[in-house]
Protein backbone atom coordinates (compact mmCIF):
# COMPACT_ATOMS: atom_id res chain seq x y z
CA UNK A 1 0.00 0.00 0.00
CA UNK A 2 1.19 3.52 -0.81
CA UNK A 3 2.38 5.00 2.51
CA UNK A 4 1.59 8.56 1.49
CA UNK A 5 -2.10 7.63 1.24
CA UNK A 6 -2.00 6.59 4.90
CA UNK A 7 -0.36 9.85 5.99
CA UNK A 8 -2.47 12.14 3.83
CA UNK A 9 -5.15 12.95 6.42
CA UNK A 10 -2.52 13.62 9.09
CA UNK A 11 -0.52 16.15 7.12
CA UNK A 12 -2.32 19.17 8.58
CA UNK A 13 -1.80 18.21 12.26
CA UNK A 14 1.84 17.26 11.49
CA UNK A 15 2.59 20.68 9.98
CA UNK A 16 0.75 22.46 12.80
CA UNK A 17 2.67 20.49 15.42
CA UNK A 18 6.00 21.30 13.79
CA UNK A 19 5.16 25.00 13.67
CA UNK A 20 4.03 24.90 17.30
CA UNK A 21 7.32 23.33 18.39
CA UNK A 22 9.66 25.33 16.19
CA UNK A 23 8.06 28.77 16.12
CA UNK A 24 8.53 29.73 12.51
CA UNK A 25 9.55 27.55 9.58
CA UNK A 26 9.79 27.74 5.78
CA UNK A 27 8.48 25.18 3.29
CA UNK A 28 11.68 23.30 2.54
CA UNK A 29 12.59 23.19 6.24
CA UNK A 30 9.26 21.49 7.04
CA UNK A 31 9.82 18.75 4.44
CA UNK A 32 13.34 18.10 5.75
CA UNK A 33 12.36 18.15 9.43
CA UNK A 34 9.65 15.55 8.81
CA UNK A 35 12.14 13.38 6.92
CA UNK A 36 14.66 13.56 9.78
CA UNK A 37 12.15 12.96 12.61
CA UNK A 38 10.59 9.94 10.86
CA UNK A 39 14.01 8.67 9.69
CA UNK A 40 12.95 8.96 6.07
CA UNK A 41 9.75 6.97 6.63
CA UNK A 42 7.49 9.93 5.83
CA UNK A 43 8.19 12.27 2.93
CA UNK A 44 6.00 15.31 2.47
CA UNK A 45 5.76 16.21 -1.20
CA UNK A 46 5.91 19.83 -2.34
CA UNK A 47 2.65 19.35 -4.22
CA UNK A 48 0.91 18.54 -0.94
CA UNK A 49 2.76 20.88 1.42
CA UNK A 50 2.40 24.25 -0.32
CA UNK A 51 -1.35 23.97 -1.06
CA UNK A 52 -1.82 23.04 2.62
CA UNK A 53 0.28 25.97 3.88
CA UNK A 54 -1.63 28.36 1.59
CA UNK A 55 -4.95 26.96 2.80
CA UNK A 56 -3.89 27.42 6.44
CA UNK A 57 -2.85 30.99 5.63
CA UNK A 58 -6.24 31.71 4.07
CA UNK A 59 -8.00 30.26 7.13
CA UNK A 60 -5.93 32.49 9.44
CA UNK A 61 -4.24 29.48 11.10
CA UNK A 62 -0.77 30.65 10.01
CA UNK A 63 0.71 34.03 9.15
CA UNK A 64 3.71 34.73 6.98
CA UNK A 65 6.72 37.01 6.87
CA UNK A 66 9.29 37.35 4.12
CA UNK A 67 12.98 37.83 4.85
CA UNK A 68 16.05 38.25 2.69
CA UNK A 69 18.48 35.34 3.03
CA UNK A 70 21.63 36.02 1.05
CA UNK A 71 20.65 36.55 -2.58
CA UNK A 72 17.09 35.28 -2.23
CA UNK A 73 13.91 35.90 -0.25
CA UNK A 74 12.38 33.36 2.10
CA UNK A 75 8.80 33.03 3.26
CA UNK A 76 8.38 31.93 6.88
CA UNK A 77 5.19 30.50 8.38
CA UNK A 78 4.16 31.00 12.02
CA UNK A 79 1.03 29.83 13.84
CA UNK A 80 -1.38 32.61 14.74
CA UNK A 81 -3.01 32.69 18.19
CA UNK A 82 -6.02 30.83 16.74
CA UNK A 83 -3.62 28.45 15.01
CA UNK A 84 -1.91 27.57 18.31
CA UNK A 85 -5.27 26.64 19.84
CA UNK A 86 -6.20 24.63 16.75
CA UNK A 87 -2.86 22.81 16.85
CA UNK A 88 -3.66 21.50 20.35
CA UNK A 89 -7.12 20.32 19.23
CA UNK A 90 -5.70 18.75 16.07
CA UNK A 91 -3.11 16.77 18.07
CA UNK A 92 -5.80 15.50 20.45
CA UNK A 93 -7.90 14.41 17.48
CA UNK A 94 -4.95 12.55 15.95
CA UNK A 95 -4.26 10.78 19.26
CA UNK A 96 -7.90 9.70 19.53
CA UNK A 97 -7.73 8.49 15.93
CA UNK A 98 -4.55 6.48 16.62
CA UNK A 99 -6.17 4.93 19.73
CA UNK A 100 -9.22 3.93 17.69
CA UNK A 101 -6.98 2.50 15.00
CA UNK A 102 -5.11 0.51 17.65
CA UNK A 103 -8.39 -0.99 18.85
CA UNK A 104 -9.10 -2.21 15.33
CA UNK A 105 -5.60 -3.46 14.62
CA UNK A 106 -5.08 -5.06 18.05
CA UNK A 107 -8.58 -6.13 19.14
CA UNK A 108 -7.17 -8.05 22.15
CA UNK A 109 -5.99 -4.85 23.84
CA UNK A 110 -9.56 -3.59 23.83
CA UNK A 111 -10.57 -6.19 26.44
CA UNK B 1 25.07 29.04 -1.68
CA UNK B 2 23.83 29.45 -5.24
CA UNK B 3 25.09 32.41 -7.26
CA UNK B 4 22.86 35.34 -8.28
CA UNK B 5 22.97 34.05 -11.85
CA UNK B 6 21.67 30.63 -10.74
CA UNK B 7 18.90 32.25 -8.67
CA UNK B 8 17.89 34.35 -11.71
CA UNK B 9 17.87 31.15 -13.76
CA UNK B 10 15.44 29.61 -11.24
CA UNK B 11 13.06 32.56 -11.67
CA UNK B 12 13.18 32.04 -15.45
CA UNK B 13 12.64 28.30 -14.89
CA UNK B 14 9.48 29.02 -12.85
CA UNK B 15 8.19 31.39 -15.56
CA UNK B 16 8.80 28.70 -18.20
CA UNK B 17 6.72 26.31 -16.09
CA UNK B 18 3.75 28.68 -16.05
CA UNK B 19 4.33 30.37 -12.70
CA UNK B 20 4.00 33.96 -13.89
CA UNK B 21 3.31 35.56 -10.50
CA UNK B 22 6.27 36.88 -8.55
CA UNK B 23 4.75 36.12 -5.10
CA UNK B 24 4.58 32.42 -5.99
CA UNK B 25 7.91 32.36 -7.83
CA UNK B 26 9.64 33.74 -4.73
CA UNK B 27 8.61 30.79 -2.55
CA UNK B 28 9.29 28.16 -5.22
CA UNK B 29 12.71 29.60 -6.07
CA UNK B 30 13.74 29.41 -2.41
CA UNK B 31 12.50 25.82 -2.22
CA UNK B 32 14.31 24.79 -5.42
CA UNK B 33 17.49 26.58 -4.32
CA UNK B 34 17.51 24.81 -0.92
CA UNK B 35 16.94 21.41 -2.50
CA UNK B 36 19.60 22.01 -5.18
CA UNK B 37 22.14 23.12 -2.56
CA UNK B 38 21.40 19.94 -0.59
CA UNK B 39 21.93 17.80 -3.71
CA UNK B 40 25.20 19.59 -4.52
CA UNK B 41 26.38 19.10 -0.93
CA UNK B 42 25.65 15.36 -1.10
CA UNK B 43 27.43 15.06 -4.45
CA UNK B 44 29.82 17.96 -5.20
CA UNK B 45 30.28 16.64 -8.75
CA UNK B 46 26.66 17.10 -9.71
CA UNK B 47 25.91 19.96 -12.11
CA UNK B 48 23.43 22.70 -11.22
CA UNK B 49 21.15 21.89 -14.16
CA UNK B 50 21.11 18.14 -13.35
CA UNK B 51 20.30 18.88 -9.70
CA UNK B 52 17.51 21.22 -10.80
CA UNK B 53 15.93 18.57 -13.02
CA UNK B 54 16.09 16.01 -10.19
CA UNK B 55 14.49 18.41 -7.71
CA UNK B 56 11.79 19.42 -10.19
CA UNK B 57 10.97 15.74 -10.80
CA UNK B 58 10.07 15.57 -7.08
CA UNK B 59 7.13 17.92 -7.77
CA UNK B 60 5.43 15.11 -9.71
CA UNK B 61 3.99 15.03 -13.23
CA UNK B 62 1.86 18.12 -12.69
CA UNK B 63 4.97 20.16 -11.82
CA UNK B 64 4.01 23.50 -10.26
CA UNK B 65 0.46 23.44 -11.68
CA UNK B 66 -1.15 21.96 -8.56
CA UNK B 67 0.51 24.54 -6.32
CA UNK B 68 -0.52 27.46 -8.56
CA UNK B 69 -4.13 26.23 -8.75
CA UNK B 70 -4.38 25.74 -4.98
CA UNK B 71 -2.86 29.15 -4.28
CA UNK B 72 -5.30 30.80 -6.70
CA UNK B 73 -8.26 29.14 -4.94
CA UNK B 74 -7.03 30.20 -1.47
CA UNK B 75 -6.40 33.79 -2.54
CA UNK B 76 -9.79 34.05 -4.25
CA UNK B 77 -11.46 32.95 -1.03
CA UNK B 78 -9.49 35.33 1.20
CA UNK B 79 -10.08 38.25 -1.22
CA UNK B 80 -13.84 37.61 -1.02
CA UNK B 81 -13.71 37.38 2.77
CA UNK B 82 -11.70 40.56 3.12
CA UNK B 83 -13.94 42.52 0.76
CA UNK B 84 -17.00 41.38 2.72
CA UNK B 85 -15.26 42.47 5.95
CA UNK B 86 -14.68 45.95 4.51
CA UNK B 87 -18.28 46.07 3.28
CA UNK B 88 -19.59 45.29 6.77
CA UNK B 89 -17.10 47.71 8.33
CA UNK B 90 -18.77 50.49 6.34
CA UNK B 91 -22.00 50.00 8.27
CA UNK B 92 -21.16 51.74 11.54
CA UNK B 93 -24.29 53.07 13.36
CA UNK B 94 -23.93 56.70 12.09
CA UNK B 95 -23.39 55.50 8.52
CA UNK B 96 -26.36 53.10 8.74
CA UNK B 97 -28.53 56.00 9.95
CA UNK B 98 -27.26 58.25 7.15
CA UNK B 99 -27.75 55.54 4.51
CA UNK B 100 -31.28 54.91 5.77
CA UNK B 101 -32.11 58.63 5.64
CA UNK B 102 -30.78 58.92 2.06
CA UNK B 103 -32.73 55.81 1.06
CA UNK B 104 -35.99 57.06 2.63
CA UNK B 105 -35.60 60.53 1.14
CA UNK B 106 -34.90 59.21 -2.36
CA UNK B 107 -37.52 56.48 -2.35
CA UNK B 108 -40.24 58.88 -1.23
CA UNK B 109 -39.58 61.26 -4.14
CA UNK B 110 -42.49 59.86 -6.23
CA UNK B 111 -44.82 61.04 -3.46
CA UNK B 112 -44.06 64.66 -4.31
CA UNK B 113 -42.75 64.66 -7.87
CA UNK B 114 -44.20 63.48 -11.19
CA UNK B 115 -42.80 60.28 -12.73
CA UNK B 116 -40.66 61.92 -15.42
CA UNK B 117 -38.83 64.14 -12.87
CA UNK B 118 -38.11 61.07 -10.72
CA UNK B 119 -36.85 59.27 -13.83
CA UNK B 120 -34.49 62.12 -14.66
CA UNK B 121 -33.26 62.21 -11.06
CA UNK B 122 -32.64 58.47 -11.19
CA UNK B 123 -30.62 58.88 -14.40
CA UNK B 124 -28.59 61.54 -12.59
CA UNK B 125 -28.00 59.16 -9.63
CA UNK B 126 -26.87 56.40 -11.99
CA UNK B 127 -24.48 58.75 -13.75
CA UNK B 128 -23.11 59.85 -10.38
CA UNK B 129 -22.59 56.21 -9.39
CA UNK B 130 -20.91 55.49 -12.72
CA UNK B 131 -18.59 58.47 -12.25
CA UNK B 132 -17.70 57.31 -8.71
CA UNK B 133 -17.10 53.78 -9.98
CA UNK B 134 -14.88 54.91 -12.88
CA UNK B 135 -12.86 57.15 -10.56
CA UNK B 136 -12.21 54.26 -8.15
CA UNK B 137 -11.23 51.91 -10.99
CA UNK B 138 -8.91 54.52 -12.50
CA UNK B 139 -7.16 55.00 -9.14
CA UNK B 140 -6.86 51.24 -8.63
CA UNK B 141 -5.44 50.75 -12.11
CA UNK B 142 -2.90 53.45 -11.41
CA UNK B 143 -1.82 51.52 -8.29
CA UNK B 144 -1.57 48.24 -10.22
CA UNK B 145 0.52 49.89 -12.96
CA UNK B 146 3.16 50.72 -10.34
CA UNK B 147 3.90 46.99 -10.18
CA UNK B 148 6.72 45.90 -12.43
CA UNK B 149 6.01 42.19 -11.94
CA UNK B 150 2.59 40.53 -11.64
CA UNK B 151 1.45 39.47 -8.17
CA UNK B 152 -1.31 36.92 -7.71
CA UNK B 153 -2.31 38.52 -4.42
CA UNK B 154 -3.14 41.88 -6.04
CA UNK B 155 -4.50 40.49 -9.30
CA UNK B 156 -7.17 38.45 -7.53
CA UNK B 157 -7.92 41.11 -4.95
CA UNK B 158 -8.46 43.85 -7.51
CA UNK B 159 -10.84 42.22 -9.95
CA UNK B 160 -13.20 44.93 -11.11
CA UNK B 161 -16.90 44.25 -10.85
CA UNK B 162 -18.99 46.53 -13.07
CA UNK B 163 -21.84 47.11 -10.68
CA UNK B 164 -23.42 50.01 -12.53
CA UNK B 165 -24.01 47.83 -15.58
CA UNK B 166 -26.41 45.72 -13.53
CA UNK B 167 -28.20 48.81 -12.20
CA UNK B 168 -28.57 50.32 -15.64
CA UNK B 169 -30.17 47.09 -16.82
CA UNK B 170 -32.54 47.22 -13.83
CA UNK B 171 -33.33 50.85 -14.62
CA UNK B 172 -34.26 50.10 -18.22
CA UNK B 173 -36.37 47.12 -17.15
CA UNK B 174 -38.46 49.30 -14.86
CA UNK B 175 -38.69 52.62 -16.59
CA UNK B 176 -38.05 52.35 -20.28
CA UNK B 177 -40.15 49.24 -20.80
CA UNK B 178 -42.93 50.70 -18.69
CA UNK B 179 -43.97 54.22 -19.66
CA UNK B 180 -46.67 54.22 -16.95
CA UNK B 181 -43.99 55.33 -14.50
CA UNK B 182 -42.85 58.20 -16.76
CA UNK B 183 -46.41 59.58 -16.88
CA UNK B 184 -47.23 58.79 -13.27
CA UNK B 185 -48.59 61.73 -11.20
CA UNK B 186 -47.12 62.40 -7.73
CA UNK B 187 -48.50 60.33 -4.84
CA UNK B 188 -47.52 56.72 -5.47
CA UNK B 189 -44.42 54.78 -4.36
CA UNK B 190 -43.54 51.80 -6.50
CA UNK B 191 -41.69 48.87 -4.97
CA UNK B 192 -39.41 48.37 -7.99
CA UNK B 193 -38.34 52.03 -7.82
CA UNK B 194 -37.61 51.76 -4.07
CA UNK B 195 -35.60 48.60 -4.75
CA UNK B 196 -33.48 50.35 -7.41
CA UNK B 197 -32.76 53.23 -5.02
CA UNK B 198 -31.85 50.71 -2.31
CA UNK B 199 -29.44 48.98 -4.71
CA UNK B 200 -27.79 52.28 -5.63
CA UNK B 201 -27.18 53.07 -1.96
CA UNK B 202 -25.87 49.54 -1.30
CA UNK B 203 -23.58 49.69 -4.30
CA UNK B 204 -22.11 52.94 -3.07
CA UNK B 205 -21.15 51.08 0.12
CA UNK B 206 -19.85 48.16 -1.96
CA UNK B 207 -17.65 50.48 -4.02
CA UNK B 208 -16.20 52.05 -0.90
CA UNK B 209 -15.42 48.54 0.41
CA UNK B 210 -13.78 47.69 -2.91
CA UNK B 211 -11.65 50.85 -2.79
CA UNK B 212 -10.56 50.29 0.86
CA UNK B 213 -9.73 46.65 0.14
CA UNK B 214 -7.72 47.45 -3.00
CA UNK B 215 -5.73 50.17 -1.23
CA UNK B 216 -4.96 47.91 1.74
CA UNK B 217 -3.88 45.10 -0.58
CA UNK B 218 -1.50 47.35 -2.47
CA UNK B 219 0.09 48.69 0.74
CA UNK B 220 0.54 45.10 1.96
CA UNK B 221 1.97 43.98 -1.41
CA UNK B 222 4.48 46.86 -1.41
CA UNK B 223 5.67 45.89 2.07
CA UNK B 224 5.88 42.15 1.33
CA UNK B 225 7.24 42.24 -2.22
CA UNK B 226 9.12 45.54 -2.70
CA UNK B 227 11.14 43.97 -5.57
CA UNK B 228 7.93 43.54 -7.59
CA UNK B 229 7.62 47.34 -7.69
CA UNK B 230 11.19 48.01 -8.78
CA UNK B 231 12.11 48.19 -12.47
CA UNK B 232 13.54 44.86 -13.71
Amino acid sequence: MDKSTLYKGCLEPIVMRLLKDNGRMYGYEITQRVKVITRGELKITEGALYPLLHKLEEKGVVETEIESIGNRRRKYYTLTRTGKKQAVTAMEEVKTFIDSLNLILNPKTAW
Amino acid sequence: MLSQEQIDHLFVFCKKHYVRYYDLQLELVDHLANAIEEKMKEDPEVLFETALQKVFAGFGISGFAKIVAARTRSLEKSARKLRWKFFLAYFTPPKVAMTLCIFLALSSLPLYLPGYVVCLLLIFMLLLLLFFEMRIFRNTNRLVKQQKQPLLVTELGIEQPFLTAFLTFQFFEIFVNDDAFWNQPPGTIRLDYAFTVFMIVLMLAGLQAYRDHAEKLMVHAREEYPEAFQPA
